[in-house]
């Protein structure tokens, strides 16, 4: 569904990414993780069309390059990792999202709405549809984004770091909410900072060390090969089926 | 809102040195009354048409600046509208000066190449909201020293220009009116059919990419817009300031928080704040005017400095 073939990036005589090849298993939560500065934050603008990168990016098989702006943000949805504070409420962010489908002139329609109403319900926003998105808190803030890619109506959600600023509480119901996503046919690639989230809510993980692959494959396999351990220089226990990290001395 | 613009016309048009009755304006407007039709038809309706439009022109200018910067502060001023206008006139009335005028003219012409100048090397370094600034002060601060160097050469058409850049609407004819009119509307026409674009762009960069929007062009066909309606604003009201900065603050607080919304409010308010300043200016010392620039800048400073203060502390972040 999403590839990546030998994506580089180069900011002057920096080498940002090197060489980065995986793909992206369909109806799968694959989790990106990787040190400050691994370069995993210019993937997603690699994949927001921000940034321009040598190799390729297939959606579908087609090259991501040929693919117009709003083609693509029909394909893909993509939430940044700092969250804008605009004078929108949510159920006006939300709709937003509907910006892909909708012409200059076009107004916005039964499915238009009805796209909204169900982003909102899955995203459990309801509530807060008419909130003004600055009195929310960073958990609520980040659902009503989501909303609002899930708006988009996409199969494809690449969210950069969105648990960064909850709550252990708020970001386990965020990233299960992401797995339920998964189940209903989405596949999502999280880039994230808390390794024990990664390897517990991710199918898939992406381990990325100055600008190249170290890993990519199964969560079973990563933990085999020790990749996390290795990049990050930490050691992991395994308990209870769950995964814990701590920084070596 | 419209009812509060209509009225304000009216006043306008009845109050000044000479002020009219309702009976006199009516007699006035429908020609039974010689005296009040010359002063309204020469006089009143073509000076607060012109309000209207200044006002419209530079609010909507100022909203979609403030919009594509992401900064409140912005105003036609940061991409170079009254130091290109200024140069301008100074080249004009230096090296030509029996061509006086010409001013209006090159006060357009001058405040038009300069938003595109500042335009194209925003463009040039990745057109994102801070290189619009960025490049706006370097060239604001050339065409600042160019007006400076020029006024050394011939102190005495300091007092046209300073004349111009206080911002008048004084002796303004309907023919002046007709070409701005038509590039203030296809400004605001064009700001509104794409309204909805440019509200990506008030959630930055990366949403708006990720909406899949064309940043770049949006950027530059909202700064192309807010250049052409500030231009033709200056080419027959001069340096008018505070407007497109005072203005979009009050249209986001009343007119929602959608673009389109905040553009048709803005419009209207403007409007009805420049026909108010300048029939102030016109009553407060009557028989004496005191140009509307002055009195924007009188009235806006302070409004300014109370919408800011009530609205401290109200978000954590904004």
């Amino acid at each position: 569904m999403l590839r990546f073939e030998d994506v580089s990036v180069k900011f002057g005589s920096c080498t940002v990414l090197s060489d980065v090849s995986f793909t992206l298993s369909t109806g799968k939560l694959t989790a990106l993780v990787g040190k400050n500065g691994s370069g995993k934050s210019t993937l997603a603008a690699c994949l927001r069309g921000q940034i321009a990168f040598s190799g390729d990016i297939l959606v579908e098989g087609v090259s991501f390059k040929e693919i117009p702006a709003r083609q693509r943000a029909k394909q893909l949805a993509c939430l940044p990792q700092i969250l804008p504070f605009g004078a929108l409420s949510v159920r006006q962010l939300v709709q937003l999202g509907r910006n892909p489908y909708l012409g200059l002139t076009q107004r916005f329609g039964p499915a238009d709405h009805m796209a909204v109403e169900q982003a909102l319900t899955d995203t459990d926003m309801y509530g807060f549809a008419e909130r003004d998105i600055r009195t929310l808190s960073g958990g609520e803030r980040q659902r009503a984004f989501l909303a609002m890619m899930l708006a988009q109506d996409t199969p494809l959600l690449i969210l950069d770091e969105p648990t960064a600023y909850m709550d252990i509480q708020a970001e386990a119901r965020f990233l299960e909410l992401l797995r339920t996503l998964t189940r209903r046919g989405k596949t999502v690639l999280a880039i994230l900072h808390n390794l024990e989230a990664a390897m517990r809510f991710g199918d898939d993980i992406v381990v990325l060390d100055q600008g190249r692959v170290m890993f990519a494959g199964s969560k079973e396999a990563c933990r085999k090969q020790g990749k996390i351990e290795e990049v990050f220089g930490v050691q992991r226990l395994h308990i209870q089926d769950k995964d814990f990290f701590f920084a070596q001395r | 809102m419209v009812l509060l613009l209509a009225l304000v016309c009216a006043a306008g048009c009845a109050f000044g040195s000479k002020s009219f009755s309702l009976q006199q304006l009516w007699d006035g407007l429908t020609g039974k009354e010689e005296t009040a039709t010359v002063i309204l038809y020469h006089l009143r309706i073509p000076r607060v048409l012109a309000a209207l439009l200044a006002g419209m022109g530079l609010s909507v200018a100022g909203l979609l600046l403030q919009s594509v910067t992401a900064n409140e502060m912005a105003s036609p001023n940061i991409i170079g509208v009254n130091s290109g206008a200024g140069f301008c006139c100074m080249l004009l009335l230096n090296f030509f000066p029996l061509a006086a005028q010409w001013l209006p003219l090159a006060a357009f012409l001058g405040a038009f190449a300069a938003t595109l100048l500042i335009t194209g090397l925003s463009v040039g370094m990745g057109a994102s909201k801070n290189t619009v600034i960025l490049a706006g002060i370097a060239c604001t601060s050339v065409l600042n020293a160019g007006i400076s160097l020029l006024s050394l050469l011939d102190t005495d058409i300091l007092a046209v220009y300073n004349a111009f850049s206080v911002g008048s609407l004084s002796g303004v004819r309907i023919s002046q009116l007709l070409i701005p009119f038509v590039i203030i509307m296809a400004g605001m026409l064009t700001a509104l059919l794409f309204a909805r674009r440019i509200q990506l762009l008030t959630l930055g960069d990366d949403i708006a990419y990720g909406l899949g929007a064309n940043v770049l062009w949006l950027r530059i066909l909202c700064l192309l817009c807010a250049s052409a309606c500030a231009a033709a604003v200056v080419s027959f009201a001069g340096l008018l300031g505070f407007v497109g900065l005072v203005v979009p603050h009050m249209a986001r607080k009343l007119g929602g928080n959608m673009m389109r919304g905040q553009l048709v409010v803005s419009a209207i308010l403007g409007g009805a704040l420049v026909v108010s300043a300048d029939l102030l200016g016109r009553i407060l010392l009557a028989p004496t005017e005191i140009p509307v620039g002055i009195v924007m800048a009188l009235i806006g400073a302070p409004f300014f400095v109370w919408l800011l203060l009530r609205r401290r502390g109200r978000y954590a972040e904004v």
